[in-house]
């Protein structure tokens, strides 16, 4: 599915450079279920923010289905990313002045080759697969976290990507919640969905196959998760 | 998708209720200001255009080289001499007003009655709604009269063919009905009788008469001529019709379009329609440009006001744009998105400033004496001018948020740091600099122009104004029965002092006069204005004497007969001015009295002298507006002239009126009364200036008022950005009051810096402006203190609220925000 070569990403201010990625090499098959752990500040979401095309990094290359996207100018990038990733946020990322049925849609939007009647369609099965087709007219803010989160994976989702790409999609949630979100991520992951998921818990990290630990921008140790 | 977009755009303007409000009304104003003073620049500047000859035409007028003054009419025969000798002058119109009684049927009225020739129309093409131009004043009993005097006097019936009588005798039939004058011309005519008929009037001979100037005169040259070129052939003519005249007066040419601009020169039409109450007064040029500026800063302060607030409102939503960028969203999707949004909330203000011109267009046109409205008045490229403005704001004000919005990667603006430092603030505070610096600058020249209004208003005229009533004195029989007047009108206790003069304050009639002094040469003349006046002048208006004395019937030689054949040397008395006496070198008053001044002149081959002893200095009297110089004046006791002019005592006013009225109609039985007040005639010699400070006042009302409203957005939008700042200061220490202290020093910097720029632009302007005053008040730094000190006040007062506001909440709260 991806892989990635001697990517490093360096921030760099007035004074300083920060380097948060140093020279990664990761390679994620098609299929696959995998944590990204890591202490705060070791790299996890940049990692997360450069496969998700998000942002460019600095040097190495990024090679997503067989092209090199490193260089990529954004409006590519854009392109690319709208076909293929779906993306979970620890903070929802809803836009408050749209409702449920309308912050779901938002990820057919942009597609051209999608019908409004066949959108409608899709974000009315993904709201049902989620269980929040109830709250299709409600606000953001009238949702409980857990309730928010759903939405956002039905948003995730509703566009058929290859790849979902989760940032901590637990963090903000009490354990009830975020044992349901993860039960999502892995029927997802069952039907075929790549899924890369950074994450601080370690009892999460159990539901993927694979686990990388970041240290300081380096991959440290990959573990493979035991069959269950 | 674009229902999507506009969904989120009204949710999100419906989220910032008041910065939306701010944002929309804002423009809105500043459109609607920008739209009134547009038109009414457009109209003032149009005066004229209206007749397709314009171009062509010109006015004569002839200047005194002795005392400088210029006068809007011309020695009777000079229009058709030019138009004989001149073969680049293809036609010459003559011109004379007069008010005169006009009676039809039982009703009579005094009417301001205007005489042309024949080819009038062939110069000003006017519209005809009855009647044709061709023999219109054919007839020498023909009247043309325009509708609302048609209406006026005759109703609804045609008024064609209706007869009317001039000055209880002459007999007039209507033969054409035209339309009202323009609002853009000078002509403020109802009634437009044959030059024969004035001629019957007042005696025939004075057409030809040269040396005698009542008439206006137009000249439509040829085209191509060059005025410049034709004035310089003018000494010659002014020579071959009288003789060694050349060397006293020069003629000038005024080109038509001209006439309005210009500050009134004597004689100048009636500026006043008697029957539809326009009033054209002249505009200074200056003026209406200061307006035009006033309204383009309000109209940029406006569009500055509202890109900023879309500016900031776009770092609202910098989540919303990442968001729809991870959903695959591109640089142009999302550009798109803002530019449509600001394009149509832009239209929208523009919208409301349609429907807000509508609404003080009858208010702006008493303020500013043009009527308008948007959708009769608004012809042409005016209203696509101004859309393509508001689209112009609407793109500016999109295209920024965008291009910086758009091209960014999401992950940095999740990270979303630089909308609070960087170039965005840069710009963002560089834009409520110059909006402050217009906001002052517009206060300035507000108050500069208000002081300069005000020193007129109050200045020592050296003339009493206060309850002064004047009565014209155009009959014979009014001139005759003067002394029965007087004594009448003095049998009232308030009534203190009657007088009568060919002159009065705001309303200089004086004549050129020229002086030779005993022994001196014929070249060597001393030139004056001179001012015919009777017993009690001075007494009346309160002029004081510098030195001697005024004129008295005690002393028997004060008023003589002019000279004549039977008596061709006369001896008599004279009183000049204080600038007389300065301009000829004649040292202290005390001792220019008794010096003598000769005048000699030739009538029918008699030589005729007069002698004059000095027997008083009157101080200076500025008897027209302080935009003239005062000028060396003489005054000479003579019967008769314009005006009775009846000092009273103030008290008791209806009754005074009640009493002159029941004396002038127990002696002057056919003609009504008519008083005016000097001190309204005062007022209207100011009517520009008062109009322009009015209307400046409110501009730059309105300019302040809008930029704080936009700072008051900023503010809270900063203050905003500032609370995760503020709650780490508050948790190391910071008390409340040092943060208000912090946060409003922060918008008081640009106020200050705004000064810095306005200032100097503020006094080079208001001192150019100023130099069109013969007297002036002085740039002092009240106005710029008022204006700086006003404007950071009011800045600070915005922005205090907010804050307070910031200042006292609670750091937790402010740090669990990130």
């Amino acid at each position: 599915m991806l892989k990635l070569q001697d990517l490093t990403k360096a921030y760099r201010t007035d004074e300083v450079e920060t380097t948060a990625l140093n020279k990664v090499n990761i390679n994620i098959n098609a299929g696959e279920f995998v944590a990204i752990m890591g202490p705060s500040g070791c790299g996890k979401s940049t990692l997360l923010n450069i496969v998700g095309m998000l942002d460019n990094p600095t040097s190495g290359a990024y090679i997503f289905l067989n092209e090199d996207v490193a260089g990529y100018p954004e409006s590519k990038l854009a392109k690319i990313r709208k076909e293929n990733i779906g993306f979970i946020f620890q903070s929802f990322n809803l836009i408050d002045e749209l409702t449920v049925g309308e912050n779901i849609e938002l990820a057919l939007l942009y597609h051209d080759d999608v019908s409004s009647k066949e959108r409608k369609e899709r974000v009315t099965a993904a709201m049902d697969k989620m269980g929040i087709a109830h709250r299709a007219k409600h606000m953001p803010s009238q949702l409980s976290g857990g309730q928010q989160q759903r939405v956002a994976i039905a948003r995730a989702v509703v566009a058929n990507p290859n790849m979902i790409l989760a940032d901590e999609p637990t963090g903000n949630l009490d354990s009830a919640n975020g044992e349901e979100v993860m039960n999502l991520l892995t029927a997802l992951n069952k039907e075929g969905t790549t899924i890369v998921m950074v994450t601080h818990s370690d009892h999460h990290a159990q539901y993927a196959q694979r686990t990388i630990n970041l240290l300081d921008g380096q991959v440290v140790t990959e573990n493979l998760r035991a069959a269950q | 998708m674009i229902k999507n977009y506009i969904i989120t755009a009204i949710r999100n303007l419906l989220k910032h209720k008041l910065h939306s409000f701010i944002n929309i009304f804002g423009l809105a104003i500043g459109f609607a200001v920008a739209m009134l003073i547009a038109f009414f620049v457009r109209t003032e500047l149009s005066f004229e255009q209206g007749f397709t000859k314009a171009d062509q035409i010109y006015r004569l007028t002839w200047e005194s080289k002795t005392t400088g003054n210029r006068f809007g009419t011309v020695d009777n025969p000079a229009g058709p001499a030019m138009a004989k000798d001149f073969p680049e002058v293809l036609d010459a119109n003559r011109l004379a007003t007069s008010e005169m009684l006009l009676s039809v049927d039982d009703r009579q009225a005094f009417e301001t009655v205007y005489f042309s020739e024949n080819n009038f129309f062939a110069l000003f093409d006017l519209q005809f709604i009855e009647g044709s131009p061709a023999n219109a004043l054919a007839d020498p009993n023909s009247i043309v009269l325009t509708q609302s005097a048609a209406e006026k006097y005759f109703g609804d019936e045609s008024a064609m063919g209706r007869s009317l009588t001039l000055g209880g005798s002459q007999d007039m039939v209507v033969t054409a009905v035209i339309a009202d004058m323009p609002a853009t011309t000078q002509f403020t005519m109802n009634f437009l009788a044959p030059m024969e008929t004035a001629a019957a009037l007042f005696g025939g001979e004075f057409l030809e008469r040269w040396g005698s100037d009542v008439l206006h005169a137009y000249l439509l040259l040829a085209p191509g001529t060059d005025p410049v070129a034709l004035e310089a052939k003018f000494p010659d003519f002014i020579d071959r019709y009288m003789d060694g005249r050349s060397e006293f007066i020069s003629y000038r040419l005024q080109a038509l379009g001209d006439i309005h601009f210009t500050p009134n020169l004597e004689n100048e039409l009636p500026e006043r329609d008697g029957i539809t109450g326009a009033v054209k007064s002249f505009r200074e040029k200056s003026n209406i440009y200061i307006l035009a500026i006033a309204a383009l800063f309000v109209l940029v302060v406006a569009s500055i006001n509202f890109i900023n607030l879309q500016v900031a409102q776009a770092s609202h939503r910098m989540k919303e744009v990442a968001v729809r960028k991870v959903n695959g969203a591109t640089r142009n999707d999302i550009a798109l998105q803002f530019i449509g949004e600001s394009l149509f909330l832009a239209l929208f203000g523009f919208a409301a400033a349609l429907i807000l011109t509508e609404i003080a267009a009858p208010w702006f046109g008493d303020l500013s004496g043009v009527r308008f409205s948007l959708f009769q008045h608004t012809g042409g490229l005016f209203l696509p001018a101004f859309v393509g403005v508001a689209l112009l704001v609407g793109l500016i004000s999109g295209l920024y948020p965008s291009l910086l919005l758009a091209g960014l990667l999401p992950a940095k603006i999740f990270k979303g740091e630089f909308f609070s430092t960087g170039s965005g603030a840069h710009l963002r505070t560089g834009l409520v600099v110059i909006q402050f610096a217009i906001a002052i600058g517009l206060i300035i020249a507000t108050t500069v122009i208000r002081s300069q209004v005000e020193y007129s208003m109050e200045k020592p005229l050296g003339y009493d104004r206060s309850e002064i009533i004047t009565i014209p004195m155009d009959r014979r029989i009014i001139r005759e029965n003067y002394v029965t007047l007087k004594t009448g009108f003095l049998t009232y206790p308030d009534v203190v002092s009657v007088t009568s003069s060919s002159i009065a304050p705001t309303r200089d009639l004086s004549d050129g006069w020229s002086f030779t002094e005993p022994g001196g040469s014929e070249e060597e003349t001393l030139s004056v204005r001179a001012a015919f006046v009777n017993f009690d002048f001075f007494e009346t208006y309160g002029i004081e004497m510098a030195a001697g004395r005024a004129f008295s019937e005690a002393f028997g030689n004060d008023r003589a007969p002019f000279p004549d054949a039977e008596n061709p040397h006369i001896e008599t008395t004279v009183i000049l001015n204080e600038t007389a006496l300065r301009t000829w070198g004649w040292g202290n008053p005390q001792d220019a009295l008794g010096r003598t001044l000769l005048t000699n002149y030739t009538d029918d081959g008699v030589e005729l002298s007069m002698a004059f002893t000095v027997v008083g200095i009157a101080r200076d009297v500025h008897f027209r507006s302080l935009r003239n110089e005062i000028v060396p004046m003489a005054y000479m006791n003579a019967p008769g002239g314009a005006m009775i002019s009846i000092k009273t005592s103030g008290d008791n006013m209806a009754g005074v009126l009640d009493h002159i009225g029941g004396v002038w109609s127990s002696v002057i039985a056919d003609y009504p009364l008519r008083t005016t007040f000097i001190a309204d005639d005062y007022q209207a010699l100011y009517a520009d200036e008062q109009r322009s400070l009015e209307l400046s006042s409110v501009v730059s009302l309105l300019a302040i008022i809008i930029s704080c409203l936009g700072l008051y957005s900023i503010a809270a939008f900063i203050a905003e950005k500032r609370t995760k700042e503020i709650g780490i200061r508050k948790v190391h220490g910071a008390s409340v009051p040092a943060l208000v202290r912090a946060v409003s020093l922060h918008f008081l910097k640009p106020v200050l810096l705004a000064n810095l720029i306005a200032w100097p632009l503020a006094f080079y302007f208001m001192d150019q402006w100023l130099t069109g005053f013969a007297y002036r008040i002085d740039l002092g730094l009240s106005p710029f203190l008022i204006a700086g000190v006003g404007a950071a006040l009011i800045a600070l007062a915005t922005v205090l609220a907010h804050a307070i506001r910031v200042a006292r909440s609670n750091p937790v709260h402010a740090l669990r925000y990130e």
